[in-house]
């Protein structure tokens, strides 16, 4: 039984005791910008509309040549697979994102749907405009689902969050551990889990699994260590494929892996914290600064020690896209070697795919 | 035989030479002498700000469409507009060469403005920019490729970000980039920092916008005085380029002149009008197609565009910034579908439309994302609608056949 | 001159269509590989369906041309599109069509009508042959099966491959590993027939499908993926006798009711 399924089977018997968590409604989320600890302390489970790959029926509904992330996620939504679902929140991430906002609402008629704004930049003003946005948003909430959010709530969900988020880093820490060894992939899969349930039942199935995950050595592996970067959505597929094919997965610059770990500290006004903190994450292509994102992902490879990079866009990513070219010159200036990949979202990525990561491992390891 | 890496050269250094606009200047005005006199404007226009621009007289600061061309006067810089650089070098035929340039470089699937843009900077033959201004609105791709201009020519990008809701505290931030961004480009480009004359273009631009009006009013007639191809070209360049700047009123208000007697006399602009049609989304092809000779032998007009849609109030020059953040936040393409859809519905009234045709241009998301839900909601309503996907600068993106079996069936349907 | 009669020209792209209509009936028809020239094509179409109808040339009322080619006839009254006209003949054989499948050989196109035949809308594929004739085309030539076989075999396979490629370059290198692993031909050739009626499928949604639907077109013949849009659709599937002349049926209606 490989890791994941160990984590789900905690998960699963966790689950089946506990009902307090069981009756929160349920709100849909697409991007990483949104600070999901306004949710939680609005007592509401943020749910990530994290699709199965499939855009049947969103192919009618959206251009041809457009984001198949956001096609997926509107074909979900358009099936009726979201029915617990008590609204959505989408966020000003990109031009998909806004015309996703208005299919989901034309054709879907969610009864609670709201669409934040996101500033590209991080100063002052935008921080305080970003504020005032969220403060906007608990109004809202407020408002739809008839409970006040006091700053104690937000205090207590950034705890917990903080907590959530500690446990994830040194999930993410553990990695090589356990029999069979606890992969990248499985960390990716733990996480998705994650993102769909409450986050104390999370923590908890989180807590119990670190501590079943046992004393075992790191074995020190042979294998070409690889990080990856992009617009990756769909899981963790072309991670999964990466360690089949030979690859150690080391890091990840993804939106549903570690750019999304910034903890929060507690000092002062919540909003304020929450603000700064959301808006200076790890950056996704969408935030201005390309130079920002460089450096980081310089960190994170030094750190890492990966010995090369992989940079998965989905097609039709604009953001994604454009700037492929400037990290790509940058990050082989550093003498890392970097595979750009543009592709489907799909479970399975094509065998075109398969046959390049396979030649950039060879690559990797006649470096090594 | 000349090598044609030597004739690029060759060319390069004429695209590059001041003279040449100056030279061209008379031959094309000369040439166009039959043209309207609005037209002979936007081909002055054009030769002096080129002219201008390689000539390096001022500041050239480069800039997206989206961005009110207001602030580029109002700093009393040179602008220079890529997009519209990239509708021209399409215009003359000579845009697949830079196209497969950027192709090297960048993904296939982006859009071919700024393509064909990226191809010519990096064969350096656009003006070199002292600075970059883009605003961040409808369109990520403007955002990014102002980015990737920033690095290749090593010079400062300043960026506008004009938020989704139109609520007052957006406002407020609107206005503060504004008067932020203005002062920072003042600095980097050394130039005063002039207020007043701020004033002095919202004026300009406030007439400019009443010429504007007037046209679109005239435009009501039946049979349609002015064709909608051109409506997409000088029109609506002039509109994003031009206004607030010396040359829009003159433009603007011979335009009106001409559109004027054709009304009065009552003639269209085609021979006979049966149907009326609206075009959505800013652009249409620029290289050679037969789309709106199609259309005419149909006896269909393209009576409006949405291009020229009058959507920002009158500026109150005595509140630059605020006006202008107004400008900005008033774009009905810009926040929910349902602000484009309610300008539709007005143009489909005022115009006495009959059809409806959304132009989607290969690699734009913004409004061709929006086609379908706008389909949907005008065939709810009973208007024929049609989606024609295209390519506006790639002129390997265009099949003729499918093109012209789509506009006449689409013809056929609402017989 | 007692008996006019009217005519009706499909030109495709890959085969060109004539038929010859009286007052009362089909006179008599012809289908010809249209080849790189579709003048000389119209002509001898033409030809053949007038001999076959032993009809003489002067005895023509009107015309009216359809098809990719309609532009290139030169004898012609008018000029319709196909859609307009695949709606009409498909109408006038099925009174109770109100959705028209069309797979041509370079386009596909889901057409909706009204109760008279009229058409209230229609969707084409884009640009790429994905879902058209010519995906077939080729893929019959990286599998080296004939063209006319297709369908038949790959109703052989219980289970279609999943094919995830929708663009042909791609679906090709896409079917060549598929053999490369081993795979039954005949589960290929089912996956493919399976993805080209999906793609029509999704076409579909477009438009709000309702009452029958007929399919017409050359590629109607093949019931692999005739089979495979029935159960996509979940009903029934009307097939002309010749699916190939629906277009060329609906041109000589048309002329017939000119003015």
């Amino acid at each position: 039984m490989n890791s994941f399924l160990t984590f789900k089977k905690i998960l699963d018997d966790l689950k089946r005791n506990d009902s307090s968590c069981q009756n929160k409604k349920l709100i849909g989320w697409t991007c990483t910008y949104l600070p999901l600890e306004i949710l939680e302390a609005a007592n509401l489970t943020p749910f990530r509309i994290l699709p199965e790959p499939d855009t049947e029926k969103a192919d009618s509904y959206l251009d041809p040549n457009f984001c198949p992330f956001i096609k997926a996620s509107l074909e979900k939504a358009l099936s009726g697979e979201y029915p617990s679902l008590s609204g959505i929140i989408i966020l000003n991430t990109c031009d998909g994102m806004r015309r996703l906002f208005d299919a989901w609402r034309f054709y879907c008629k969610p009864s609670f749907s709201y669409f934040l704004d996101l500033p590209r930049v991080i100063r002052p003003s935008s921080v305080a405009f970003f504020k005032e946005s969220l403060k906007d948003l608990i109004h809202q909430l407020d408002f739809y689902f008839g409970r006040k959010i006091t700053e104690e709530d937000l205090q207590i969900a950034i705890e917990r969050s903080n907590r959530s988020k500690a446990l994830m880093k040194e999930l993410f820490s553990l990695q090589g551990m356990g029999e069979p060894p606890l992969t990248h992939g499985d960390i990716l899969e733990i996480l998705s889990e994650g993102w769909k349930i409450d986050r104390f039942l999370f923590n908890q199935a989180l807590e119990k699994f670190i501590s079943l995950l046992g004393e075992n050595k790191k074995t020190c592996s042979e294998a070409p260590k690889v990080m990856v970067t992009g617009s990756l959505l769909d899981g963790s597929a072309l991670i999964r494929m990466i360690e089949e094919l030979g690859g150690e997965v080391v890091a990840s610059d993804l939106c549903i892996g570690q750019r999304i770990l910034n903890l929060v500290n507690l000092d002062t006004d919540p909003l304020d914290l929450l603000s700064k903190a959301y808006l200076g994450k790890p950056p996704c292509a969408r935030m201005q600064d390309t130079k920002r994102r460089i450096e980081g992902l310089k960190q994170r490879l030094m750190e890492s020690r990966a010995n090369g990079l992989i940079y998965f866009s989905l097609k039709f990513c604009d953001p994604f896209l454009y700037e492929a070219p400037a990290i790509e010159e940058a990050i082989k200036e550093t003498g890392v070697p970097l595979l750009f990949i543009e592709g489907e979202y799909t479970g399975k990525p094509g065998g075109g795919i398969r046959t390049r990561i396979q030649a950039f491992l060879e690559v990797l390891r006649r470096d090594g | 035989m000349v090598d044609k890496g030597f004739r690029i050269k060759v060319l390069r250094k004429f695209v590059h030479l001041p003279y040449t606009y100056q030279f061209l200047l008379p031959i094309l005005v000369f040439l166009h002498s039959k043209e309207n006199p609005a037209y002979r404007i936007w081909v002055r226009f054009l030769l002096n700000t080129f002219r201008e621009a390689y000539a390096h007289r001022k500041p050239v600061v480069w800039a997206n469409s989206f961005l009110p061309s207001e602030i580029h006067y109002g700093l009393d810089v040179i602008p220079v507009l890529p997009e519209i650089i990239s509708a021209l070098v399409t215009y003359l035929g000579w845009s697949e060469r830079p196209i497969s340039k950027a192709d090297t470089r960048i993904s296939t699937d982006l859009c071919t403005f700024y393509r064909c843009a990226l191809g010519l900077a990096l064969e350096n033959f656009l003006p070199r920019p002292d600075l970059l201004l883009s605003s961040s609105q409808l369109c990520d791709g403007a955002n990014k490729f102002f980015s990737t201009m920033g690095q290749l020519y090593q010079c400062p990008h300043l960026l506008l970000d004009p938020p989704y809701s139109n609520h007052p505290r957006s406002h407020r931030y609107m206005e503060e980039q504004i008067e932020d961004l203005l002062k920072q480009a003042s600095q980097i480009l050394s130039l005063p920092f002039k207020k007043d004359r701020f004033s002095l273009v919202l004026n300009r631009s406030n007439q400019a916008r009443q010429w504007i009006d007037k046209i679109n009013q005239l435009r009501q007639s039946i049979p349609s005085p002015f064709p909608g191809s051109e409506g997409l070209s000088y029109l609506s360049g002039m509109n994003f380029y031009s206004v607030g700047s010396i040359w829009s009123i003159p433009f603007f208000s011979l335009l009106h002149q001409e559109i004027e007697k054709k009304v009065s006399s009552k003639k269209g602009y085609l021979p006979k009008e049966k149907y009326r049609l609206l075009w959505l989304h800013h652009v249409r092809p620029y290289y050679k197609n037969e789309i709106f000779n199609i259309l005419s032998s149909k006896d269909a007009a393209v009576s409006f565009e949405e291009a020229n849609y009058l959507y920002w109030p009158f500026h109150d020059s005595s509140q630059p910034w605020k006006s202008l953040a107004e400008k900005i936040l008033s774009n009905v393409w810009a926040g929910p579908i349902e602000r484009r859809m309610k300008a539709i519905d007005e143009m489909i009234r005022s115009y006495s439309i009959h059809g409806v045709i959304h132009f989607s241009h290969w690699g734009c998301r913004q409004s061709c994302g929006g086609a379908a839900i706008i389909g949907d909601y005008l065939k709810q309503k009973g208007i024929p609608y049609l989606t024609l996907p295209g390519d506006c600068a790639d002129p390997n993106n265009y099949s003729p056949g499918q093109t012209r079996t789509r506009l006449e069936a689409f013809i056929e349907m609402m017989e | 001159m007692d008996k006019g009669i009217y005519v009706g020209l499909d030109i495709g792209s890959i085969s060109s269509e004539a038929l010859l209509l009286s007052d009362e009936r089909i006179l008599s028809y012809s289908i010809i590989a249209t080849g790189p020239n579709p003048h000389r094509a119209s002509r001898e179409c033409l030809k053949e369906a007038l001999s076959k109808g032993g009809v003489s040339e002067e005895s023509i009322l009107r015309v009216v041309a359809t098809g990719y080619g309609r532009i290139s006839v030169p004898f012609k009254t008018r000029e319709v599109t196909e859609i307009t006209c695949h709606a009409r003949g498909s109408h006038f054989l099925f009174p109770r069509t109100r959705t028209v499948i069309d797979i041509g050989g370079q386009d596909s196109k889901v057409i909706t009508l009204d109760e008279r035949g009229k058409v209230t809308d229609f969707v084409m594929n884009d640009k790429c042959a994905a879902g058209t004739g010519r995906f077939l085309e080729v893929m019959a030539r990286a599998l080296e099966v004939e063209l006319s076989k297709m369908g038949e075999r790959a109703l052989k396979a219980k289970k279609g491959v999943s094919i995830t490629s929708m663009c042909t370059v791609f679906a090709e290198s896409e079917v060549i590993s598929l053999i490369a692993e081993g795979l039954e031909v005949e589960e290929i050739l089912r996956g493919l027939h399976e993805s080209i009626a999906r793609r029509i499928f999704r076409m579909a949604r477009r438009l709000r499908v309702r009452g029958e639907i007929t399919i017409s077109g050359g590629v109607a013949k093949n019931e692999g993926i005739v089979e495979a849009l029935k159960s996509l659709f979940g009903m029934e599937i009307n097939i002309p006798n010749e699916p190939q002349i629906v277009g060329a049926l609906g041109a000589a209606l048309l002329a017939r009711e000119m003015s």
